[in-house]
């Protein structure tokens, strides 16, 4: 091994091992499963570190976020297609949950702002209205980075984000309401 | 009134992504137009929602090690990671346990780890030179547990704290009663944060300590980091640059934010 090389990886530890809970986190959204994000997080690393000396050295967090999302398109080939105009989000369209709530009774009974149902009406939207959320509120990329890792125009970032808000403060709302009558 | 081509400015302005100008017109639009303002509200409280604690997710123990062990020729045994990760599980940790296992099978036994763990502790410390706000805030934190100078004045009183700062800074900074959120205020005290003075607000929970830096103005940095097992987690607000400390979890260190924010 080369005095370049251990210079690199140690480069490459103080850049990107601090993000490892960020990119867990987008793993775990949109994966919604804790061991396939595990695998996920890890390959990103993985994959990252042998394309290291390609990264110009200007932000590492929208370029891991890249990485990230390949290597989760790669798993799921279908996990990022765009929806099919006027589609997504609508009762009847929900997506499996990420696997908490069926083993756990007390999410009945939890109150709405527990963050065990935020995470659960997260995991519920498109992916595509996923991402764009989780890499905005939580990950705290700019617009100009979320279009940047996920390969669309700015617009679409701005019209996605508004969708997954709308969605969630629906969803939300819904959920208020059946709390109130019960 | 139609606003459709107003609503995505309204989101802009709601995540800081506009420059003054048209934040400017679209806070004056929001003033005038009662369905944005609507939506603005809204878009605000989500967002509040959002940054309650236990959404933004903490990796499984041993995920560092195990990529660290991909790494080539490590500076340190992966437990100067290890210690720092576990006293922070329990959130939301729900990981491979059988990988953990492995984990910790494959790094005990190495007597060295001690030792090398300070290495570690060590050269994250000198030889981050990227960070030296974070270096010098965590450096400011150890000094104050060191018990070198935890306060100036010692209170729990907000009404002595703030007004004691006022003869002595520029600046003020916002003193709020947290006990009902599990905060309980200390004190506080002048410290010396990469060449400034800084106004330090001490909040403690159980027996862990919580040094909120204070000073004038808003230069942009990241909203989290980590440093040698400490949490750092920026802000700015009303021109003040706010920088707390800590080796609480990352969802109490959350909590405090939130609670600090929504107080001030």
């Amino acid at each position: 091994m080369t005095e370049a090389d251990q210079r690199e990886g140690e480069r490459f530890r103080k850049l990107a091992l601090p993000l490892l809970d960020e990119v867990y986190t987008f793993a775990r959204y949109l994966t919604r499963d804790a061991g396939e994000a595990e695998d996920a997080t890890q390959e990103t690393y993985l994959r990252a570190l042998r394309y290291f000396s390609g990264f110009s050295g200007e932000s590492i967090k929208p370029w891991l976020f890249t990485i990230l999302r390949n290597v989760l398109r790669s798993r799921d080939p279908r996990r990022f297609e765009p929806l099919p105009q006027g589609e997504g989000g609508e009762a009847g369209n929900v997506e499996p949950l990420w696997g908490e709530t069926e083993a756990d009774p007390e999410v009945q009974m939890a109150r709405a702002d527990d963050a065990r149902v935020v995470r659960e009406l997260i995991g519920r939207l498109p992916s595509v209205y996923r991402e764009a959320i989780v890499l905005k509120e939580f990950n705290d990329l700019s617009y100009r980075q979320i279009a940047e890792v996920t390969g669309v125009p700015i617009g679409t970032v701005m019209s996605r984000l508004a969708r997954a808000r709308e969605e969630l403060q629906t969803a939300w709302f819904a959920l208020e309401k059946k709390g109130q009558k019960e | 009134m139609s606003c459709d081509d107003k609503k995505p400015l309204v989101h802009a302005l709601a995540d800081g992504e506009l420059d003054v100008v048209h934040a400017r017109e679209i806070e004056a639009h929001i003033a005038s137009c009662t369905d944005c303002a609507g939506s603005f509200a809204r878009i605000m409280t989500l967002k509040q929602k959002l940054s309650a604690p236990g959404l933004r997710l903490r990796a499984p123990t041993g995920l560092a090690e195990r990529i660290m062990a991909g790494l080539p020729a490590p500076v340190a045994d992966e437990m100067g990671f290890e210690a720092p990760r576990k006293a922070r599980l329990g959130s939301w940790g729900r990981s491979a346990n059988a990988w953990r296992l492995r984990a910790q099978g494959a790094f005990a036994g190495g007597l060295g780890a001690f030792a090398l763990a300070a290495c570690l502790a060590f050269f994250v410390m000198r030889a981050d030179t990227g960070n030296e706000i974070a270096r010098s805030l965590v450096d400011g934190h150890l000094r104050s547990l060191a018990g070198e100078h935890l306060f100036d004045v010692q209170s729990t009183d907000r009404h002595t704290v703030k007004p004691w700062f006022a003869g002595k800074l520029d600046i003020t900074p916002p003193v709020p009663d947290l006990a009902l959120k599990g905060f309980t205020l200390v004190g506080g005290r002048i410290d010396y944060v990469d060449g400034r003075a800084a106004a330090v607000v001490v909040y403690g929970r159980r027996t862990h300590v919580i040094n909120l830096f204070v000073w004038p103005g808003t230069d942009p940095a990241p909203p989290t980091m980590e440093l040698s097992g400490y949490l750092l987690r920026h802000w700015t607000k009303d021109g003040l640059t706010f920088w707390a400390v800590t080796d609480l979890a990352s969802s109490e260190l959350d909590e405090f934010e939130a609670a600090y924010q929504a107080a001030t």
